[in-house]
């Protein structure tokens, strides 16, 4: 194995307790931890890498100085989710650091809430006995079609029936016999037009004569 | 019928982290479990697109988090009468739990209790089920920063609350 200084060790270490470690570099803390000649200085964070080797025992051999650092990163919500699952793990053991068993409620209660499981197992015929609320749309296309042609049946049977209305126009043609009957109705057209023209205009007239009155009154 | 079974065997993976989601946001056991039947009757009226739901367990989260939501505004009364802690004592703890156990949970369920909806809700996500920030900030509609500083605030505020704890 190649030689690793002091320095390079404790700058991944920085690095790691704040979650910022590649997998390689990762790789070599646990390839470092891993074997014999570790510095003292380090020694407090061997049990740490050892755990979370894969071929290591699952029996958390963590000391309390690792639980600190990793407390102080779970409180500031700094944690990975690997770190977490190791401060679960050994809080949920009983043999945990006199100094730590205050922080332990908070992760015994989580593994509780965690073990909560549903009663009431998933059945077909649960689902089979609820009415169901939605109609499938195909059928509701169906039935909105087939309305329409009901109703639009309907009206058009009811109009083909009815008996042909004269229009206005049609009931008050009269087709005169000879040019002095036209000419008569001719001038009995006009004069209506006429008269209702004088009655329009004499209307409009009365409501100007209104407006003006009160535009005096205002002023 | 094969569908229906497979359909089911999807589900039940996930199941218990639906409800205890439903739990923790409805405070009420049978409040949860008509949560998740709804769930499924949704699912099941849909199951062809179900089939081709990527993340089925996210889907279904979001889904049981929109029926949890439902059912707070339209209940007609807050129904936290009925703890969850007594269901919680009851249904998750190990057999030989130890009393001490059970009187530290209470007081824990109490201080989450007490915390602010998206407080509570992101610290149960988090350190109960285990979902990583950007499934918790897809979940919940908040970025990842906002999912941080909420589980920093929850988890200060257990830190405060258990300090002087004895155990």
């Amino acid at each position: 194995m190649r030689t690793m200084d002091t320095l390079y060790i404790e700058t991944l270490l920085e690095k790691f307790w704040n979650a910022e470690t590649t997998d390689q570099e990762e790789a070599t803390l646990k390839e470092y931890f891993n074997q014999d000649a570790v510095d003292p200085v380090f020694e407090y964070a061997k049990p740490f890498f050892v755990v979370m080797d894969e071929s290591a025992e699952i029996v958390p051999d963590l000391t309390a100085s690792v639980m600190h650092k990793l407390l102080e990163k779970y409180y500031q919500a700094e944690t990975t989710l690997e770190e977490e699952s190791i401060l679960k793990a050994y809080f949920t053991q009983e043999s945990i650091s006199e100094e730590l068993k205050p922080h332990a409620p908070i992760f015994r209660s989580f593994e509780m809430v965690a073990h909560v499981e549903m009663k009431k197992g998933l059945s077909i015929d649960h689902l089979k006995t609820k009415p169901t609320r939605i109609i499938s749309l195909t059928w509701v296309k169906v039935a909105a079609a087939a309305v329409f042609f009901v109703v639009g049946g309907y009206f058009v049977m009811q109009h083909a029936n009815q008996p042909e209305v004269k229009t206005m126009a049609k009931a008050r043609y009269i087709e005169p016999d000879n040019p002095e009957e036209a000419l008569e109705y001719t001038l009995k057209a006009l004069a209506m037009v006429s008269r209702k023209y004088k009655k329009g205009e004499a209307q409009l007239l009365e409501g100007m004569r209104t407006i003006n009155e009160a535009k005096g009154a205002g002023n | 019928m094969q569908n229906e079974n497979n359909l089911f065997k999807q589900i039940e993976v996930f199941k218990n982290k639906l409800f205890r989601y439903a739990l923790n946001m409805l405070k009420n056991e049978l409040d949860a479990e008509d949560v998740i039947q709804e769930l499924l009757v949704r699912i099941w009226q849909r199951k062809d697109q179900f089939d081709l739901i990527e993340n089925k367990e996210a889907w279904c989260m979001t889904v049981t988090r929109n029926l949890c939501i439902d059912k707070i505004r339209t209940r007609k009364q807050n129904s936290q009468d009925i703890s969850d802690y007594h269901f919680i004592a009851d249904h998750g703890a190990p057999p030989d739990i130890i009393t001490e156990d059970r009187e530290n949970l209470k007081i824990v369920m109490d201080v989450l209790n007490s915390l602010p909806e998206n407080q509570k809700e992101i610290i149960h996500l988090r350190d109960v089920e285990g979902y990583t920030y950007k499934e918790i900030a897809e979940l919940t509609g908040l970025s990842e920063d906002q999912v941080k500083v909420n589980l920093f605030r929850a988890r200060q505020r257990l830190k405060e609350k258990l300090k002087n704890f004895k155990y």
